[in-house]
């Protein structure tokens, strides 16, 4: 599978890259493609690209805020779930069913 | 057409900012009491009448800010009187009061360190008044209570009541100035003393009690209690704060009458046997006199307000003081040990074991801090690249001397001399002027003392020079402008301070120096001076230098031409940038266009400093801005020589030109000066200060791998106040607060025994981490529910944009601590300085950064 993701935590100084280290880790350990974007005090990076996009199979979104640029993935099955999941059990993520994410 | 002339009459508008109160009261009053015409005032807003002679009338009249006033004389030397006091009223009666004293406002109103707010005991929430931290026995002192009735049955006699009031006024007046003579200490002390003795003397206080014994036929002390009760009533009524204040004096000057007539008030006076937190619903100044000063650790006043004389007083003997305290009434019967804690304006009525370890935390904390400044005071200050600079203290008195001398200061940047001329009616003689000069030289033990000659005029007017009131005060005649009018007074204090020069290292500085003849006339004079010394034999330093406040902008234009006739230059910060920005700061609507680190102003003193230096001219700083922490960097930028500073901010001005390169400075300078707005130079500040400071983010001042915090709350304590002690932040409290705003969003224990709480916040000057291993774990409510050992504390100034490389450093910080290898490191490093390198490594800290 090649999953994508995005992750955003209000403040974004910490959890917001612990986040993404741990799905990054997880996908390798259970054998998936990933690539992660984050978004945090620095602002967006690792910004997935139309390809990343379009190849993408799944995206999970970690975010417990708005995230920008969310039009870009209108009509991609989505796993949305709390950052602290991320955190506490990144494996049960990759478990779960995708939703097709709302127009 | 004479008699037409006796009753004047002339209308003005109150133009005290606080209204007619005890202090400018008195002033009039003592002027009226001068003649023998009626004089009165009246109020047009409340229709009161006021006898102009007598202080209790006058502020009975509750005159406030902007009330129409009517002044009335009448009698036989009306128009002398008439005239005197219109001349008052019209040139000296919007001067005449001073500003009052700033009360205190609590570190963060109404937040508490965590560690202190769930202790588990009640927190009692007050209104700061006198700042200062204390503890002592709890012990509730009665407010003053007088009889209320002293009326004997037996037929008295008139003429016996009247004589026995006079005998107790007599002997009060007496009592109170003995005090004055001999025991009192301080000025606040004697301004109460004098406060009390008008009352005691009051015109229309006496009157009413002489007619309340005639006509009601009642005994002298019945008759001074109903007089108590009419006059109370009266400043009960009044809408400002500061004459309702005063029943409390006017209940204390009765109660010294009474016991005057009996022998006693009937109260038994109360004896401290140890340090003591007195708290009473109100004291009367006496009150608080007759207590052991040694044994009060603090004062509550449950209901008196920030004017009271009784806290005036504890003020000058430096006792915290809280006001206001809710639900204080319940503290009379405690008894035991509290903390009052006006710094946070609190009071904790109990003490339990974690109450002992906030403060414990706090001790700790101020005895660090105090151990830190003095090392840097005993030592000069020096930048890392080997650039001295002087750090130098502003005085008023010679007393003050040996305290900056003990705060590390280098010498005296600048010794006031008005305080010798203002608040008196003939000017100081030269050996009164030589003998302060002698001992502030002497004190010195050789460092620089710097004399400014009299800055009068402007805000500061003496009495005896007659100066015209002007439109435009600080635009006119003070300064060295006065000296061609006043030469003789001028004269005089070189004189003195010449002779003075001989005990130690004497400068003299002239002020408001705008152009080269102004400095030539002074010179002239000096050696007029030196030469007249000479013929009498008096002996002085004949190469005493001479320099000049750069505070007129004009002056900044011509140093080459000044150069040729002074030594050194000191600029004056606070006049410079008044003049220089075209604003009063005093004047709030203007106030946010005085700033200081301006890049047009940073530019100015960048051509004094240069300028100055061309024509190796010693330049020094000696306004406000010389004395701040955040002005130090660019300061050392502009290479000024010294800088002068209240006493308290020296040791840490020291400390902190220790840490910064000046030729880092000089490129902050450089940048700060290029900024287009002042908020420009703060931002690129903050960015560069903890380069120019040498900072590293983590340190190993900011690593203890034995950290003693036993809960979640002493932790973040611990780590703020780490950050304080090594000077990244300058307001520990608010930088705790930030920290906690964070927890609450959403726990920081990130799970495998390890948290890393953080902020992004303004109270951090440059970027931080503090590391700290715990003996025994600590609940955090961490994502996995197991307790911290690891607390990694991270501090990120709020300036920092997206795109700073500082910032990169928390992010790989934050995914190094999802592997296990990385934890484990530093949860099995043996020292300090293993983690600072480790963590170096891994996040790329190469050098400053």
């Amino acid at each position: 599978m090649k999953y994508i993701a995005v992750t955003a935590f209000p403040t974004g100084i910490a959890h917001t890259y612990m986040a993404a280290e741990n799905l990054e880790k997880t996908a390798k350990e259970l054998g998936h493609e990933i690539k992660v974007e984050t978004q945090g005090a620095m602002g967006i990076e690792n910004e997935l690209s139309p390809g990343d996009i379009k190849t993408a199979d799944v995206l999970i979104l970690a975010a417990d805020i708005k995230i920008e640029k969310s039009e870009r993935f209108d009509g991609l099955p989505t796993i949305e779930v709390p950052v602290q999941l991320a955190l506490k059990d990144p494996k049960s993520i990759f478990s779960k069913t995708p939703r097709p994410r709302k127009q | 057409m004479a008699e037409m002339l006796d009753l004047c009459e002339y209308s003005f508008t109150c133009p005290l900012p606080n209204g007619l109160h005890a202090r400018p009261a008195n002033t009039i009053e003592r002027l009226a009491s001068g003649f023998a015409s009626d004089i009165s005032i009246v109020n047009l807003s409340n229709q009161r009448v006021a006898n102009a002679k007598s202080v209790l009338s006058l502020v009975g009249a509750d005159i406030k800010s902007g009330d129409s006033c009517v002044l009335k004389v009448g009698g036989k030397d009306s128009q002398k009187a008439y005239r005197e006091i219109v001349r008052f009223l019209e040139t000296e009666f919007a001067e005449c009061d001073e500003p009052l004293a700033e009360t205190s406002s609590p570190i963060h109103a109404g937040w508490l360190p965590p560690m202190l707010k769930d202790a588990g005991v009640k927190v009692l929430f007050g209104t700061p008044v006198v700042p200062g931290c204390t503890r002592g026995k709890i012990v509730s002192i009665e407010r003053l209570r007088l009889p209320e009735c002293l009326d004997q049955t037996a037929s008295i006699q008139v003429e016996q009541e009247l004589l026995n009031v006079d005998e107790a006024v007599a002997e009060v007046c007496r009592r109170i100035r003995r005090q004055l003579e001999k025991t009192a200490r301080s000025s606040a002390e004697r301004g109460v003393l004098q406060a009390h003795l008008s009352i005691a003397q009051d015109v229309e206080l006496l009157a009413c009690i002489r007619k309340l014994i005639q006509e009601k036929r009642i005994c002298a002390g019945q008759a001074i209690l109903e007089a108590l009760g009419h006059f109370s009533s009266l400043l009960k009524a009044a809408q400002s704060e500061l004459i309702r204040e005063r029943i409390t004096d006017l209940q204390d000057v009765c109660s010294q009458l009474i016991e005057a007539l009996y022998g006693t008030t009937g109260q038994t006076p109360v004896s401290l046997t140890e340090p003591s937190i007195v708290v009473a619903e109100n004291l009367t100044p006496s009150q608080f006199l007759t207590l052991d000063k040694n044994k009060i650790s603090g004062l509550i006043l449950l209901s008196a307000g920030t004017t009271s004389h009784t806290i005036i007083l504890a003020r000058s003997f430096g006792i915290p003081v809280l006001t206001g305290v809710e639900h204080g009434e319940c503290l009379r019967d405690s008894g035991g040990e509290g903390v009052l804690d006006a710094d946070y304006g609190v009071l904790i009525p109990e003490i339990n074991e974690r109450v002992e370890r906030f403060y414990a935390f706090e001790h700790r904390k101020y005895r660090l801090k105090m151990q830190r400044d003095k090392a840097f005071g005993d030592k000069p200050a020096v930048t890392q690249d080997g650039r001295r600079v002087a750090i130098m203290a502003n005085v008023a008195t010679a007393d003050e001397v040996a305290a900056a001398l003990r705060n590390g200061a280098d010498g005296i940047g600048l010794f006031r001399t008005e305080m010798l001329f203002l608040s008196r009616s003939a000017p100081p003689s030269e050996d009164e002027q030589f003998d302060v000069y002698k001992k502030a030289a002497a004190l010195a033990e050789g460092r620089p003392v710097i004399i400014r000659t009299f800055d009068l005029g402007g805000d500061k007017m003496a009495e005896y020079l007659n100066l015209k009131p002007e439109e435009n005060p600080f635009l006119g005649y003070r300064g060295v402008r006065l000296y061609p009018d006043y030469e003789d007074l001028f004269r005089t204090q070189l004189s003195a301070i010449l002779r003075a020069s001989v005990f130690g290292k004497l400068k003299i500085m002239i002020p408001m120096v705008s152009c080269v003849e102004q400095v030539t006339y002074v010179r002239g004079l000096l050696d007029q001076v030196k030469a007249e010394l000479s013929k009498r034999a008096a002996a002085f330093d004949p190469a005493i230098e001479m320099g000049i406040m750069m505070e007129v902008p004009l002056a900044a234009f011509v140093i080459g031409q000044l150069a040729e006739l002074v030594d050194f230059l000191s600029i004056g910060t606070n006049d410079l940038a008044q003049y220089f920005m075209a604003v009063d700061r005093t004047n709030e609507q203007v106030a946010p266009l005085y700033q200081c680190r301006h890049p047009g102003f940073l530019a100015l003193i960048d051509k004094i400093v240069n300028d100055a230096h061309q024509h190796n001219l010693h330049v020094g700083m000696c306004g406000e801005m010389a004395g701040q922490l955040n002005n130090v960097g660019l300061l050392l930028g502009a290479g000024l020589d010294s800088l002068s500073m209240s006493t308290p901010s020296v040791p840490e001005i020291k400390a902190a030109c220790s840490l910064y390169d000046s030729g880092i400075c000089r490129e902050l300078l450089k940048q700060a000066m290029m900024c287009r707005t002042a908020e420009e130079v703060d931002a690129l500040q903050s960015e560069q200060i903890a380069q120019a400071a040498g900072r590293k983010v983590v340190d190993v001042d900011l690593v203890d791998i034995h950290a003693d915090c036993t809960t979640k709350e002493e932790a973040i304590k611990y780590a703020c106040d780490t950050l304080f002690l090594d000077r990244r932040t300058d307001n520990p409290v608010a930088l705790e607060r930030d920290f906690w705003k964070r927890e609450a969003i959403y726990s920081t224990g990130l799970g495998h025994g390890f948290a890393i709480p953080h902020c992004k916040t303004k109270h951090i000057l440059s970027n931080s981490i503090c590391v700290f291993r715990l003996g025994h774990p600590v609940e955090w409510g961490a994502i996995d529910g197991n307790p911290v050992s690891v607390i990694i504390a991270m501090a990120i100034r709020d300036t920092d944009r997206a795109g700073d490389t500082h910032l990169r450093i928390f992010s790989r910080l934050s995914r190094n601590l999802m592997h296990e290898v990385f934890r484990e490191k530093i949860r099995s490093a043996v020292a300090a300085a293993e983690i600072v390198s480790f963590l170096s490594e891994k996040l790329e800290l190469n050098g400053r950064t």
